[in-house]
């Protein structure tokens, strides 16, 4: 096979932690006046594992295809460890970004053998051989080489994918929804199977999801992607403990939401008065269920509805003000014939500024 | 949430967005589009040098009449072969009609018998001195109708033309949505109301397709119309070269020919209806059979009646004037160089196609968005639109034309070259060549060429290791489709074959025109034989795709 294009890549040795691996700057791309990106920025750190997290349609393949090379940015800048790849007049074409991109379909060439398949990004030279033997065995496809792609199963179909990428040595690694294509019995096994082959391999990583309780665990930061536009970025703990809008608190997890009056610098709330951001007419507070305990004491309440799910229970409780709520209670409890419980909250809900006429 | 949830994945083009198509597709490209430019632009310049004399020859009244007779002509083969084809692919896909597999491959091998060897066989058969004549004249017969004029030539050209209408409209039968014949009789509906006003608005696009073909075919048909006797554009045009060279005047009639050619074009598009009907299929449901009842012997005897029409007599008269010029002592020599002649042209032409056609695909397939993909890819279908002969006197007008120009530095070396031949073979059957690769390319996800570059590898690269050998069918198929057709082109041939250079169409031609059957016999049947072994391929291809 022709020689390939030697693409800077990071040989083994990782770059020192804390650089920077991908600086995306106010990435916009349209299709036919439809904007993929709106704005994207995004920091990744050398030997992260960055998880994309939006709802389909949202930009996450536009986004990886952009960092890829496969498209090209309308505006804004894209840096792959300090070197600009894309905007303001760079434009580094994919084979020479040292980019390792996974496929939701995986992409396997179907006229290559496995072997074959992981061999293909890399130079003719004598360790070759040695590196696909290598590969096969960090991705646990040890004496599969042989086979036809289409003998493959689900998941050897997505180690191998894994495998081709891995093979040249990436600097960065692109996965897009790389479980979707998965029987969902067998999803969380691979995930905890792909955390630790790229540990093993400490290749940097952004992976892309719909999927949020994917993305939570895996991850060491989560992007919340929204209409092409990074609404929050951050470790999974605080994505979710402390969601930086609305939109990401009631996105991500189960989220009940009161929409009340804010006067002087106060919400009133049936848990009590809580700090309002500056200038809030009204607020939207943002309460998990299992952030209601029930107690002696606290803010009483008429029991409507309850089910009993096995691993946990849902309480269908209603306010004196007419609000619902729903409370999560381990599965011991006993409610036949409870009709009144008082609640407290473990820790303060979050609060956000919401435009007096809006719904959302 | 918004709409925006649920919108499904669109189907990317790779660098397809802004940005340019990679050398090794582009330069090609624009080549190949340059190339096919040639003789609808010159033709354009010769007349435009001249416009009087151009707009005389046009509107001379016997253009008119031309004209007309070749558009009566068209329209009638398209018809009788219509109504040759759809009941034939209706029944052999729809119905339980005895061998219906093995009676629509059959149905399609008259395309490998080229329109003047069926109406050579026709004069020998029928017409006034022919064997049908000979063997009922002692009964008192005297004179069979004439089959020279309208009635036989349309005839003749429907009857080795309507496999181009049933291979399109089969496909779309067995693609049929059955749930929503199954509908219709639900509501009430019997079985013909229902294909009328279900099936038949369905067909459309493929009716439409098809006929076109019929349509195109008939325009630029050259033998037939001169071995029966009928005049139209193409004959009145081949009659002008022959007798000299009047450059404006053929440039001229070539124009109404090219007018007719894009009129028919234009009416398929209509015809080919404003809705959409693909993609509605529901599920993977193979379409319902109809028993045919008591209809279905006396079905199959029509069918096989039809074959034996377009098959079996071609082949035994052939056979029978074979074995009479073997025994009148028919020279055989100079056969065997015809068919290398024969296979030499086609198979160049099939590889200068194929490989003309692989950078137009691409761009096709993958660079839609690119401001130069269209007018390649509509210049590449120019073979498609403008008739075999009008190519080659174009050719031959440019050649000279260039030759004039910078002969000094060359000599006579592009006219009358085997390298003009293949050029003018690949230009008229480029789009075949076009339609089969970019269908096979549209197969294959961008997403696997994608792979390839991310893992280090140039455009060219990706190109030979992953896009061609994945589209290497399509790639063969078009091949098939070219070497066919190019083997029973005859007015390119005639025209622009180099002194010595004899193919078995020029072969057949030169001995029918002179009506000597027994000498045509054995290049018409190795001709065909020949055209009939890639036909088959083909067709055993399509059934294991
Ligand atoms: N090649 C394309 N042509 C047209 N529209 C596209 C193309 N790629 C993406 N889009 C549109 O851009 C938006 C974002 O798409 P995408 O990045 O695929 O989202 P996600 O991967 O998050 O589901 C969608 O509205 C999609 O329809
Ligand atoms: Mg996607």
């Amino acid at each position: 096979m022709p020689e390939r294009t030697s693409a800077p890549a990071a040989r083994e040795v990782h770059e020192a932690p804390g650089t920077l691996a991908l600086r995306a700057r106010g990435l916009v791309r349209s299709f036919d006046g439809v904007r993929a990106l709106d704005g994207l920025d995004l920091d990744v750190t050398a030997g992260e594992l960055c998880v994309i997290l939006g709802a389909s349609g949202s930009g996450k393949t536009t986004a990886l295809r952009l960092i890829a090379g496969f498209e090209r940015p309308d505006e804004g800048a894209i840096e792959l460890f300090g070197e600009r790849v894309a905007g303001e007049g760079a434009s580094v074409p994919p084979e020479r970004r040292g980019v390792g991109m996974v496929f939701q379909d995986y992409a396997l060439f179907p006229h290559l053998s496995v072997e074959d398949n992981v061999a293909y990004g890399l130079p003719r030279s004598a360790d070759r051989a040695a590196r696909v033997h290598e590969v096969l065995e960090l991705t646990g496809l040890r004496g599969l080489g042989r086979r036809a792609v289409h003998e493959l199963s689900g998941g050897e179909q997505q180690r191998t994918a894994l495998a081709r990428a891995l093979a040249p040595r990436p600097r960065l690694l692109l996965l897009d929804e790389p479980f979707s294509n998965l029987d969902p019995s067998l999803r969380a096994r691979v995930r905890g199977e792909l955390r630790e082959i790229l540990r093993r391999a400490g290749t940097t990583t952004i992976l892309v999801t719909h999927d949020q309780e994917e993305a939570l665990s895996i991850a060491d930061r989560v992007a919340f992607l929204w209409e092409g536009r990074v609404e929050q970025y951050g470790t999974p703990r605080e994505i979710y403990l402390e969601p930086g809008t609305l939109r990401v608190a009631e996105s991500i997890g189960d989220a009940m939401v009161l929409r009340l009056p804010a006067a002087g610098g106060l919400v009133r709330t049936p848990f009590g008065d809580l700090p309002a951001p500056p200038g809030a007419r009204r607020c939207a507070v943002v309460i998990r269920p299992e952030d209601v305990l029930l107690r002696e004491q606290g803010t009483p309440a008429e029991v409507c509805g309850h089910e009993f799910y096995g691993h946990d229970q849902m309480l269908h409780v209603r306010l004196a003000d007419g609000a619902e709520l729903r409370v999560r209670v381990g599965p011991g409890e006993e409610f036949a014939g409870l009709d009144r419980v008082a609640l407290q909250l473990r820790r303060p809900p979050s609060v956000f500024a919401v435009s007096p006429t809006a719904t959302v | 949430m918004t709409a925006r949830l649920i919108a499904l994945p669109a189907r990317r083009a790779p660098l397809a967005g802004h940005g340019w198509p990679p050398a090794v597709i582009l330069l090609p490209g624009l080549l190949v589009g340059a190339l096919c430019a040639i003789p609808p632009v010159y033709l354009l310049v010769r007349a435009g040098q001249s416009p009087e004399a151009a707009w005389e020859a046009v509107a001379a009244g016997s253009t008119l009449g031309l004209a007309l007779r070749t558009a009566a002509f068209a329209a009638g083969a398209t018809v009788i072969a219509g109504a040759i084809a759809l009941p034939l692919a209706w029944l052999t896909t729809r119905t339980d009609l005895p061998g219906r597999r093995v009676l629509g491959i059959l149905a399609a091998l008259p395309l490998a018998v080229p329109s003047y060897i069926a109406a050579m066989l026709a004069v020998s058969a029928f017409g006034p001195t022919g064997l049908l004549q000979d063997v009922l004249a002692p009964l008192g017969v005297e004179r069979l109708p004439s089959i020279y004029g309208y009635p036989g030539a349309t005839l003749v050209l429907a009857l080795f033309t309507y496999p181009y209408l049933l291979l399109t409209l089969r496909p779309a039968l067995l693609g049929l949505d059955p749930s929503l014949e199954e509908t219709s009789r639900s509501l009430g509906y019997g079985r013909w109301t229902t294909f009328r006003r279900v099936v038949l608005p369905q067909l459309r696009p493929s009716l439409a397709a098809g006929g076109l073909l019929v349509a195109l075919y008939a325009i630029s048909d050259f033998g037939a119309v001169a071995l029966l006797r009928y005049d139209t554009l193409t004959r009145a045009l081949f009659v002008r070269y022959e007798s000299g060279f009047d450059f404006s005047g053929a440039s001229a009639l070539a124009l109404v020919l090219i007018g007719i050619a894009f009129t028919l074009i234009a009416l398929e598009l209509w015809a080919r209806g404003e809705r959409r009907y693909h993609g509605i299929r529901g599920g993977s449901r193979p379409a319902s059979v109809a028993p045919l009842g008591r209809w279905r012997w006396p079905a199959f005897g029509l069918a096989l009646g039809l074959l034996a029409l377009v098959l079996a007599l071609p082949l035994a008269l052939l056979g029978f004037w074979l074995v009479r010029g073997l025994a009148a002592g028919e020279a055989l020599q100079g056969v065997g160089a015809a068919v290398l002649d024969s296979l030499t042209a086609s198979g160049l032409a099939a590889l200068v196609a194929a490989a003309a056609a692989i950078p137009v695909a691409v761009l096709s397939a993958r660079h839609r968005r690119f401001a130069l993909t269209q007018p390649i890819e509509l210049l590449s279908h120019s073979g498609f639109a403008l008739p075999g002969l009008v190519v080659a006197l174009a050719l031959v007008f440019a050649a000279l034309h260039g030759e004039s120009f910078a002969g000094g530095l060359f000599g006579g070396w592009l006219y009358q070259s085997l390298g003009l031949l293949v050029a003018a073979y690949a230009l008229l059957f480029l789009p075949q060549a076009l339609g089969a690769t970019r269908a096979s390319l549209l197969q294959i996800s961008p997403s696997m060429e994608e792979a390839a570059s991310g893992l280090g590898r140039r455009p060219w690269q990706v190109l030979g290791s992953i896009t061609l050998p994945l589209a290497s069918r399509g790639i063969a198929v078009g091949m098939a489709l070219v070497f066919l057709t190019t083997m029973k082109e005859l007015p390119a041939t005639l025209i622009l074959s180099p002194i010595g250079f004899q193919p078995l169409a020029a072969q057949v031609w030169g001995a029918a025109s002179e009506a000597f059957f027994a000498r045509a016999a054995l290049p018409a049947l190795l001709l065909v034989v020949l055209s009939a072994l890639p036909l088959a391929l083909l067709t055993l291809w399509r059934r294991d795709a």
